[in-house]
């Protein structure tokens, strides 16, 4: 008959202290996996503008709807606009998608220059969105 | 006897198959290759104008950025004037028909003065390129929505 004290040596190699590691394994793969499952790639957005980059003649500007932004506000054919959602209401009166030559889908495109590129990029979101092509007008005209 | 031996052997733990951690590790590895893109796009810090109204891009090969230090980028290299952004989106631009292959991305910081931004855009209009202007979904704080 064994001893006590071989009998607990034996007790004490039967317990099994060792952490199993093939665990290590399954949990890196559920990590690879959540991670696979979760990621999400960043989508760049934004709006795809048609500037037309031709010189238009002056009798044509005379016509053309405009848009002039003064600092914070917005003056859509020197009527002022409440906001962005305004001018997409007046935008959207002209039907400018239904207009199938592109000179008649022309606005013009008129800031100041303390005017911040926030309100700008708006109003060329704006245009886009309404289905117009923004023509931008330039400083040396305005000298004329 | 023999059958005591045996499940001795059997309580005390099983081995771990060390040879898997490789097989784990290329496998990550080939993962991040796979799916990593080299960076085209310059890395001015800025912060973009935001929009409630806006469509996910189509890929672009060019990309034009104004920095919140007003610093011009054309791809990854600062250029002093529109002018050189025009040249140079026109050479890049130069033989391609496909109207998709010339989109420009275009980004400015939602600060920059029209000053700055609006020669970039009017010199990529002339460059023949169809400006994307990025921004970020959201609602700007004046004029209000």
């Amino acid at each position: 008959m064994l001893s006590k004290y071989r009998r607990q040596i034996r007790k004490d190699r039967r317990k099994n202290d060792d952490v199993p590691l093939s665990a290590f394994a399954d949990i890196a793969f559920l990590l690879i996996i959540f991670f696979i499952l979760t990621t999400t790639f960043v989508k760049t957005k934004g709006m795809t503008t048609e500037i037309p980059a031709g010189e238009k003649s002056e009798q044509a500007e005379d016509k053309t709807p405009t848009i002039l932004l003064k600092g914070e506000q917005i003056f859509f054919n020197d009527q002022r606009m409440s906001n962005f959602g305004h001018l997409r209401k007046e935008l959207a009166a002209l039907e400018l998608n239904s207009r199938t030559n592109e000179e008649d889908r022309i606005l013009l495109l008129e800031a100041d220059a303390d005017v911040m590129y926030q309100n700008y990029y708006q109003t060329m979101v704006t245009i886009s969105r309404s289905g117009g092509l923004v023509s931008i007008i330039r400083e040396e005209k305005k000298d004329q | 006897m023999r059958h005591d031996r045996r499940k001795r052997r059997q309580r005390y733990g099983k081995s771990m198959q060390l040879a898997s951690f490789g097989d784990i590790a290329f496998q990550l590895v080939i993962f991040f290759v796979l799916l990593s893109t080299f960076a085209k796009e310059p890395r001015g810090k800025l912060e973009l104008p935001k929009s409630p109204q806006l469509e996910v891009l189509a890929e672009a090969e060019v990309f034009v950025v104004i920095d919140d230090e007003n610093k011009l980028w054309l791809n990854q290299y600062e250029v002093e004037t529109p002018k050189e952004i025009e040249i140079g989106v026109q050479a890049l631009l130069q033989g391609v028909e496909d109207p998709e292959r010339r989109i420009v991305h275009f980004k400015c910081d939602h600060a920059a003065t029209r000053n700055i931004f609006e020669p970039v855009i009017d010199s990529l209009a002339k460059a023949g390129a169809l400006i994307a202007v990025v921004g970020e979904e959201g609602t700007a704080k004046v004029p209000s929505e």
